[in-house]
């Protein structure tokens, strides 16, 4: 037996396939060669001082397939992305014998634990009530029709449009329209003479009637207690008095008040309706008998 | 014997179970929503906003355009939900929104069309740092070396990396966003977490111990 059969009968009997009988030349070529002996005793001391003086595997692999790192780093990658795999004693094997890769695996592993943790990162402040108000607060679908008469530049657009249209209508001399324009402001501004006249006629009457009310009350109220407080038609009865006082203070004010506020309330709705007709229509207008202004309606 | 990515042994059933009843909630939270309710809408928004804050803040890297990125999304969310397929992910659906708004948004501001380079705001950089001020300090530079490495790379990595492995996206769901065949989406996402680990073992070496 020599060194290179020694060496790969030693791992057979590391692994325990060797019997008493395929020991024997081991034992012997052991005792005449100093290193063999002294690999088999490292090697039964730790099977790692046993393969890495000799770098056996390395020999082997750069004779044959080349280096298994780069295959074992995508397994290992193939690994680390997997909810589960299978236990590859292979890849195993390797890692436990290729720092680099070693290292390698343990830092997808570890990424593989860590990047989990980044997949929610919290906002803060208010987003939930930001989120809320700009879906479930905000108007829902709208219909077409909707959207589009809620644009902001609809108003912008619509009074463009306006414009052009009264140009063309009514806005250079040849225009189909373009006498209106004047003589509707002719119209306008006698019209707009009645109804001022109109208001200040009515108001004045109402005012009048007003006067003409406080007067006659007054004048009727100091006639009243004069004679009531008079020695010679003082009534003994003071609930007399003020049942006298009460009924006639009620048939005088309504009296005045038939007589005067009625009748210029009358003349004002008779005004508004004025005033209305001139506006809607421009209808013809008259003069009472007694000045007032009303209309013929 | 299965193992799940941390290292540890699967309890396939029980995470399958959660999944379920999680899906089941969302899917009735989803048809109060599509009835007109305000209080689920609300639910739906609190449960939904720090990931739509989150993708929109990974493609805009500004606080304030994330914020109204996030919003405009859930405008879009809450007009769109009658047409969502139910049979789809309501997570991947909303993340599908927010990256196109803020794509949109992106070109509209037409100021930093790839990210490369942009400013980071400290505090947004990444998860809350676990307690403790030495362990704090600690943690927050490694979520600042992890958000250089993930700046440094390329803007398709880095894609993945964000719809993959951060937003938990599956490879189908990301193959319809992005349109591009599934094989290319596995390929991609290996590319990317090799790249993004490579590049933190180059600013931290001790990442791999």
């Amino acid at each position: 037996m020599d060194c290179a059969r020694f060496a790969e009968a030693l791992f057979e009997q590391l692994e325990g396939n060797l019997d008493a009988a395929g020991s024997e030349p081991m034992r012997a070529h052991a005792s005449s060669c100093r290193a063999c002996r002294e690999l088999q005793a490292a090697a039964l001391r730790g099977r790692t001082a046993a393969v890495e003086p000799i770098g056996l595997t390395a020999s082997i692999l750069a004779a044959t397939s080349g280096s298994a790192c780069i295959r074992a780093q995508h397994l290992s990658a193939t690994r680390a992305g997997a909810a589960l795999y299978e236990v590859d004693e292979a890849l195993e094997l390797h890692l436990e014998n290729c720092p680099e890769c070693r290292t390698l695996a343990r830092a997808l592993e570890r990424l593989q634990r860590q990047l989990p943790l980044w997949a929610e990162v919290l906002p803060g402040g208010d987003f939930v009530d930001e989120v809320m108000a700009a879906t479930t607060r905000a108007p829902q679908q709208r219909s077409l029709w909707d959207r589009f008469v809620r644009r902001p530049r609809l108003a912008l657009e619509g009074a463009y449009a306006g414009t052009l249209a009264l140009f063309l209508v009514v806005g250079f001399p040849g225009a189909p329209l373009a006498e209106v324009p004047a003589r509707l402001l002719t119209g306008l501004g006698q019209q707009g003479a009645d109804v001022r006249h109109a208001v200040t006629a009515g108001t004045l009457e109402l005012a009048a009637a007003g006067r003409r009310t406080w007067t006659e009350s007054g004048h009727w109220l100091a006639t009243y207690i004069d004679v009531c407080e008079s020695p010679a038609r003082a009534p003994t009865d003071l609930a007399d008095i003020a049942q006298c006082w009460r009924r006639a203070s009620e048939e005088r004010i309504a009296r005045s008040w038939r007589d005067h506020v009625e009748p210029a309330i009358e003349s004002l709705h008779r005004l508004r309706r004025r005033a209305l007709g001139l506006i809607d229509s421009g209808g013809p207008t008259r003069e009472h008998d007694d000045g007032r202004i009303g209309t013929s309606v | 014997m299965l193992l799940r990515s941390d290292g540890a042994v699967a309890t396939t059933r029980v995470g399958a179970d959660e999944d379920e009843r999680d899906s089941l909630e969302l899917e009735t939270l989803i048809a109060r929503c599509r009835t007109g309710d305000e209080v689920a809408w609300e639910a739906l928004v609190r449960q939904f906003q720090g990931r739509v804050f989150a993708v929109a803040y990974h493609y805009l890297r500004d606080r304030e355009e994330a914020r109204d990125v996030a919003q405009e999304a859930f405008v879009h969310i809450y007009r769109g939900l009658a047409s969502f397929d139910r049979g789809g992910s309501f997570g991947a659906w909303a993340v599908r929104i927010t990256r196109n708004a803020s794509i949109d948004r992106l070109r509209h501001l037409k100021a930093r069309p790839a990210l490369d380079g942009a400013p980071v705001d400290e505090h947004l950089a990444g998860p809350d740092p676990s307690p403790g001020p030495e362990a704090a300090n600690i943690a927050g530079e490694r979520q600042a070396t992890m958000r250089l490495a993930i700046d440094q790379m390329s803007p398709i990595n880095r894609e993945m990396i964000l719809l993959k492995e951060i937003q938990g996206l599956k490879q189908r769901e990301i193959s319809d966003l992005l349109s591009i065949p599934l094989g290319t989406v596995k390929a991609r996402a290996n590319r990317a977490r090799l790249e993004l680990a490579r590049r933190m073992l180059e600013l931290d070496p001790s990442f791999g111990v």
